[in-house]
């Protein structure tokens, strides 16, 4: 092993290896860590709970996958469409006859776009009190403006509540952990909800989906964020430690951006097209292109 | 006459020097106490991975060794038939830390027999902190330039396929290895006494004869440790693997494709693992695998350099 692998160095080294033969016209794939919310929703919406082909890469955060893609020629990758920046996003369609669906705000919130998500809160047992109150709040259009001005998508009018009114009397301190995907968005709801309502404090962390679900299930935490639903393994523990069930809010929406390189020629792609190169079945841009 | 000991060892300074070993046999006891229950604590949450039939109904040892029948050797945590085979990860951590010690050994050695036998005063004096100040870099700062510098000009001067692949880790971690190995392996060069350099040279010997046949061979122990220390390194570190390896779990042997390390993959996936799940017993037992094969690799290296001080020696 070691002796083919210096030799490959050796060539590679030299410019005449595997590698400068590389041909221009292979698949490069990009994704999400399977720890992210990101990496799941993937999965289940466009894989269809396929598994990844091992040649996808995996990075650590939305912001590397497009610095990689906005490298490279060959390449194409996914994430948030708040972060899309030196590549281009492409238009996404449904299935091979429906039409292409540009990744923007209004079409992730009116449902067109077909790769959009919701993001969560969760509590274990329906809230009360000044947790309740909060959680109303977002949902309410004073919420949803937050959550428009600090980059991420509303929800549709039909999930949206009715502004909730004056908080409940007596001081009270929230406290909200999990999604890093979120973590902005619940400091800005904070920080107005806060100076809206002074006598309630809301202290908010990250650590990640499954953390902050970690923390719901040891009680450490009151309002657990997750970019991705609960399964139906941590809703049991929650119900196992706790004796009560968890209860899930939609606050917010996320879409997903497919990208490529900014020279690439590709303008749309379909989700059977996408399915295709993370499960490893296209591996060429020009096979993709064939039906 | 009075013992001069027993002038200074009376009231103050004898109950100060009972504190003092205390502290510091104390100190002792705590290093190996933290070291024991980190074990512990890895090993309590890897066991239910070999006892826990709840565990193996999705896992077991087995099925993390032998290739399955439908996916062969895959790592496929996250899946409705989660993929736990560990090969993918082994053939990355080998190739990543083949790549890096190509890399690092001989430039660290290298500088470090520079530094010893050769360098003027002045430039000694620079090359040592340099060197030093390389250790001080954050790992996840190595990383970084990997993923933005290193991966772009790699790319465009070799044309390779795969932007981030074990070339581009390799070089980062080499990075992190260096100044290890060459602070260990300058102090044992130094440490040879200047009566074998001086008699090297009275027998006729120049400078680079007594180095490469005289200083060399009778420092080889501590280079030795230096390059085992150095080998313990590039197996564990994470954020620098984690960022510039691409982390695809792929069966590929070549150098210039991404690959997925043990350590990145605990990294990446502990923190949004359900906790007490097969996946989380599964990343504990990667855990206590990494520690015991750098425990392991230390006592080879231990062994292998009492054996070689006997034989110098003797």
């Amino acid at each position: 092993m070691i002796k083919r692998m210096a030799a490959v160095l050796f060539w590679a080294a030299l410019g005449c290896g595997e590698g400068s033969s590389a041909n221009n016209d292979t698949i490069v794939a990009y994704g999400r860590e399977n720890n992210s919310g990101t990496y799941m929703y993937f999965k289940e919406h466009v894989l269809g709970n396929a598994d990844f082909a091992a040649e996808v890469m995996t990075l650590p955060g939305t912001a590397a996958v497009i610095q990689a893609v906005s490298q490279d020629k060959r390449s194409i990758g996914y994430g948030g469409i708040g972060y899309v920046k030196g590549v281009r996003a492409l238009k996404v369609k449904k299935d091979a006859s429906s039409p292409a669906i540009e990744p923007s705000l209004e079409n992730v919130v009116n449902g067109t776009y077909p790769i959009s998500r919701y993001l969560y809160f969760y509590t274990a047992g329906a809230p009360e009190g000044a947790i309740k109150h909060f959680i109303d709040w977002t949902r309410s259009p004073a919420g949803q403006k937050v959550c428009w001005d600090v980059g991420y998508y509303p929800l549709p009018e039909k999930d949206r509540m009715a502004d909730p009114g004056p908080s409940p009397a007596g001081k009270a301190t929230i406290t909200m952990k999990g999604s890093d995907t979120m973590v902005i968005l619940g400091q800005r709801w904070a920080e107005n909800y806060m100076r809206a309502h002074p006598d309630i404090t809301i202290q908010v962390t990250g650590g990640g989906s499954g953390v902050g679900i970690a923390a719901l299930i040891n009680s450490s935490t009151n309002i657990c964020q997750a970019s991705r639903p609960m399964k139906p393994k941590e809703k049991e523990q929650v119900k196992e430690k706790q004796g009560k069930d968890a209860v899930e809010f939609a606050v917010a929406m996320d879409g997903l951006a497919v990208f490529v390189h900014e020279s690439s020629p590709l303008q749309e792609i379909s989700l059977d097209q996408l399915k295709a190169i993370y499960t490893g079945k296209a591996k060429s841009w020009s096979a993709l292109a064939k039906p | 006459m009075q013992n001069p000991e027993s002038i200074l060892r009376t009231g103050k300074t004898r109950r100060l020097e009972a504190l003092m070993e205390l502290f510091i046999r104390s100190s002792g006891w705590i290093v190996i106490a933290s070291v024991i229950l980190i074990f512990f604590f890895v090993g309590k949450e890897a066991v239910p991975l070999l006892t826990s039939s709840e565990v193996h109904k999705e896992v077991t040892l087995g099925k993390m060794l032998v290739p399955q029948r439908e996916s062969g050797y895959a790592w496929q945590p996250v899946s409705e038939v989660p993929k736990y085979s560990l090969l993918p990860l082994l053939i990355g951590t080998l190739k990543v830390t083949i790549v890096a010690l190509l890399i690092a050994l001989p430039i660290a050695v290298g500088a470090a027999i520079f530094t010893s036998e050769f360098a003027p005063q002045g430039v000694r004096e620079v090359i040592k902190p340099a060197v030093e100040l390389l250790a001080g870099i954050p790992s996840v700062v190595i990383g970084f330039f990997a993923l933005m510098v290193l991966a772009s000009w790699l790319q465009a001067s070799f044309g390779l396929l795969y932007r981030l692949n074990a070339v581009t880790a390799g070089i980062g971690l080499a990075l992190a290895v260096i100044p290890i190995v060459y602070t260990v392996s300058e102090d044992a060069l130094s440490a040879v006494p200047q009566s074998f350099r001086d008699g090297s040279q009275a027998l006729g010997a120049n400078t680079w004869q007594t180095a490469w046949r005289v200083v060399l061979p009778a420092a080889t122990p501590g280079v030795f440790a230096a390059c085992v220390l150095g080998a313990g390194r590039a197996i564990g570190e994470t954020m620098i693997v984690l960022m510039a390896s691409g982390n695809a779990p792929t069966l590929s042997l070549d150098p210039t494709h991404s690959f997925r390390s043990f350590s990145a993959t605990i990294a990446a996936e502990l923190g949004e693992v359900v906790h007490g799940d097969p996946h989380y017993r599964v990343l504990f037992f990667i855990g206590a695998a990494l520690f015991l094969i750098t425990f392991l690799l230390n006592l080879a290296g231990h062994a292998y350099v009492g054996r070689l001080k006997r034989k110098l020696s003797g």
